[in-house]
């Protein structure tokens, strides 16, 4: 269970994000919409560390983890897959998981980690030796999710999966996002622009804008909106 | 370990000819006649047997590419003479240029750690080699400390002082870091040279001690094992101590190496990989980038210092001129880039190429003659050469295109055997007809340098520099044949 309670981010003197609470219950897909600079990406990065709030708070499981280090973070297995997927080019597949699991040592669970991720994508297993930078923008966004789940995480932020992806294989990806939700009832906070293949998937939305939050709703609800379907379905 | 072949040496009669890497090697042959020549005055003989010499430039060539498919006989072999250099040397120079080898060694090393795998530029390594040297010689030359405690605080404090420099790496990247760690870089010299310092570090005449000596055991070992060409006693000491001195700077090259080694396959290594690949992303991972950029900065500092002690044990004198900004920093951080960024191999062939390339131009120039300075212009000339056709380096053809099996070529051999090629024909029927007449005309340098030229013709920069003559030629003949062009593109698609 992840609680985002009345932040407030900025960078430097810009203010990104007035007072955005944000609930993610355990094994629920929750996404974020919004339009450009809205302060979607900026409310993951609180939640990862990367950017420390100004104002709120955020609890996960009951404890308050905003301000901490990320990497304080990621050894609460919050994992993060940042926009634009940030793989290690230079890496092979394989090496790149192994970051994955960088905070772990438990060698046996990595193992049957790596094992688990290779069943989710068996492309990766079929390229483990080549270098990353090499793969398709699909097989990269496979890599950077599969990073991820090497942590074992309780919550899978994930920040525009969709980002210059083919319609098929965006599809492929949240169906697979959905199974992984599904099997092991990881929560998944996900930011989105493409708000139409994020609220199939998503049991609750919030629609962000510039740093405020205007719709919260249950993802159903949220579709019929006419405000969200006008400016964000487009029909 | 053996790697499955890749590159570009996959069709046709282009995996006979010598890849790049051989060029060096005719390089060499070419100098040797050169020399050789120098006696006959019958060209066309010259012509002739530079047609031979090519030839067996070529089959060398192509002993390298096959061997280089198994790089552990590359490791025995160079450890191998690596052990016996000073007994093959002959003179005492050659031993201490393999001595600056072992200091070099460990310095790129060091720069490739921080540079090659964490990504962060510096500069300012010919600086912390100089500290380290520095707080050596003044601890034993003014303090009276013995050398070995003088250099483990020295290679601490050049380990915390490089720490210290990697903190503007957490704030600044690129050009901006480079010119942080370059001003150190400069700073160095100026501060030793300060009047105020001048009763503490000798000022501008430097540092001399004396240099150690090898035990009495050791000492007669290699004074009755000398080469020949040491005659007399004296010169048989003199080698004694530097093979001494030599066999130390070797097994810290080695363990070095062997350290940086396991280093960058171990899970600190990934982690600096994915700083430099991804700062984001390494985040992401729960690494932290600060005290990974720092401790990059540490250990990176760490061998400089070690390198900065060799330094002293090696030529026991110290004075700012030995740590200017060009020989100390820009020089070694270019012949990293050119041995390999990012790999062992790369830095150990760096510190081959930053003692031995100069030198060896120079030479063969024989070129006392007032050229100056050529260091800069050749390492200049090199960088540019591998920067565009070579990005990845030495080490990078030898692990990448420069790979053939024996199966390989026999099959290959048999296929041309069978089905001969005439474009394959025709240049080594010309590549022999170019060095005949180039021989009895002008000479056999040229005509070896012609042929040369001829050999690596298909493989490097001259395939594009014909390309366009060749597509112009394809396309004439298309069109005297009457068939029409194809189009360049598809059309605009109307939907």
């Amino acid at each position: 269970m992840l609680e985002v309670r009345g932040i407030r981010a900025a960078y430097g003197p810009v203010v990104a994000l007035h007072d955005v609470s944000i609930t993610v219950p355990d094994g629920a897909i929750v996404t974020i919409l919004g339009a450009n600079g809205a302060g979607k990406s900026t409310t993951l990065r609180t939640v990862t560390g990367l950017l420390k709030p100004l104002a709120g708070s955020v609890i996960l499981d009951g404890v308050d983890i905003a301000g901490k280090s990320p990497d304080w973070i990621v050894r609460q297995r919050v994992a993060h897959v940042p926009e634009g997927r940030q793989i290690f080019a230079t890496l092979t597949v394989s090496e790149n998981l192994a970051l994955g699991a960088y905070s772990r040592s438990d060698e046996r669970g990595i193992a049957a980690d790596l094992k688990r991720v290779f069943d989710y994508f068996p492309r990766l297993f079929e390229r483990r030796r080549q270098i990353a930078g090499t793969l398709s923008g699909g097989e990269q966004q496979m890599l950077a999710i599969g990073r991820a789940l090497m942590l074992r995480p309780r919550m899978l932020c994930l920040d525009e999966p969709s980002l210059g992806l083919a319609p098929l294989v965006v599809r492929d990806i949240f169906r697979i996002i959905q199974t992984i939700n599904k099997d092991d009832g990881v929560g998944v906070l996900l930011v989105e622009q493409d708000a139409k293949i994020a609220l199939s998937i998503a049991s609750y939305g919030y629609v962000l804008e510039t740093g405020r939050v205007v719709v919260s709703e249950p993802a159903e609800k949220l579709v019929a909106n006419p405000t969200v379907r006008r400016s964000y379905l487009g029909y | 370990m053996r790697f499955e072949a890749t590159g570009s040496y996959r069709h046709g009669y282009e995996r006979f000819v010598p890849a790049p890497v051989e060029m060096v090697l005719l390089a060499a042959l070419f100098i040797f006649c050169w020399k050789l020549y120098g006696g006959i005055n019958n060209s066309a003989v010259a012509g002739m047997s530079s047609v031979v010499i090519v030839a067996i430039a070529w089959v060398l060539g192509m002993a390298i590419r096959v061997a280089t498919n198994d790089l552990r006989w590359w490791l025995l072999i160079g450890f191998g003479l690596a052990v016996l250099a000073p007994f093959l040397a002959g003179n005492n120079y050659q031993v201490g240029i393999m001595a600056q080898v072992c200091v070099f060694t460990m310095m790129i090393l060091g720069l490739n750690i921080v540079v090659g795998y964490t990504g962060q530029i510096s500069i300012g390594h010919g600086a912390l080699v100089g500290i380290s040297a520095y707080f050596i010689a003044v601890l034993t030359h003014y303090s009276g400390w013995p050398m070995w405690p003088a250099i483990i605080v020295a290679v601490f404090i050049t380990t915390a002082f490089g720490a210290l420099l990697g903190i503007p790496a957490l704030r600044l990247a690129g050009p901006y870091l480079a010119i942080a760690t370059l001003a150190v870089a400069l700073i160095f010299p100026l501060v030793v040279k300060l009047d105020q310092f001048q009763k503490y570090d000798g000022g501008n005449s430097g540092i001399r001690e004396e240099r150690i000596t090898p035990p009495s055991g050791l000492d007669s070992l290699f004074k009755n094992n000398a080469p020949a060409t040491y005659k007399n006693e004296f010169a048989k000491s003199q080698f004694s101590q530097q093979t001494y001195i030599y066999y130390i700077l070797l097994a810290a090259a080695i363990i070095g190496t062997w350290g940086a080694w396991n280093l960058t396959r171990s899970r600190f290594g990934r982690a600096f990989v994915a700083v430099r690949d991804s700062e984001v992303a390494a985040t992401a991972m729960g690494i932290n980038t600060a005290l990974y950029k720092v401790m990059a900065f540490g250990i990176s500092a760490f061998y400089a210092g070690i390198a900065g002690a060799l330094f002293w044990v090696e030529i026991s004198f110290v004075s700012t001129e030995s740590f200017d900004l060009f020989n100390l920093s820009i020089y070694p951080l270019a012949y990293m880039v050119i041995g390999g960024l990012a790999t062992i191999g790369g830095s150990l062939l760096g510190a081959f190429g930053y003692l031995w390339v100069p030198q060896t131009v120079l030479k063969i120039a024989t070129i006392d003659q007032g050229f100056g300075d050529l260091q800069g212009a050749i390492t200049g000339l090199l960088l540019v050469v591998f920067m565009t056709r070579l990005p990845q380096g030495v080490w990078g053809w030898v692990l990448g295109v420069n790979r053939y099996s024996w199966r390989a070529l026999s099959a290959d051999t048999r296929a041309l055997a069978a089905r001969p090629q005439p474009t394959f024909w025709a240049f080594v029927a010309a590549a022999i007809v170019i060095v005949i007449l180039t021989g009895a005309f002008i000479g056999s340098v040229w005509s070896l340098f012609a042929a040369g030229l001829f050999i690596v013709a298909p493989t490097s920069a001259w395939t594009s520099v014909f390309a366009p003559f060749r597509r112009a030629t394809t396309s004439l003949l298309r069109r005297a044949r009457g068939r029409p062009r194809p189009p360049e593109s598809a059309p605009a698609d109307a939907g």
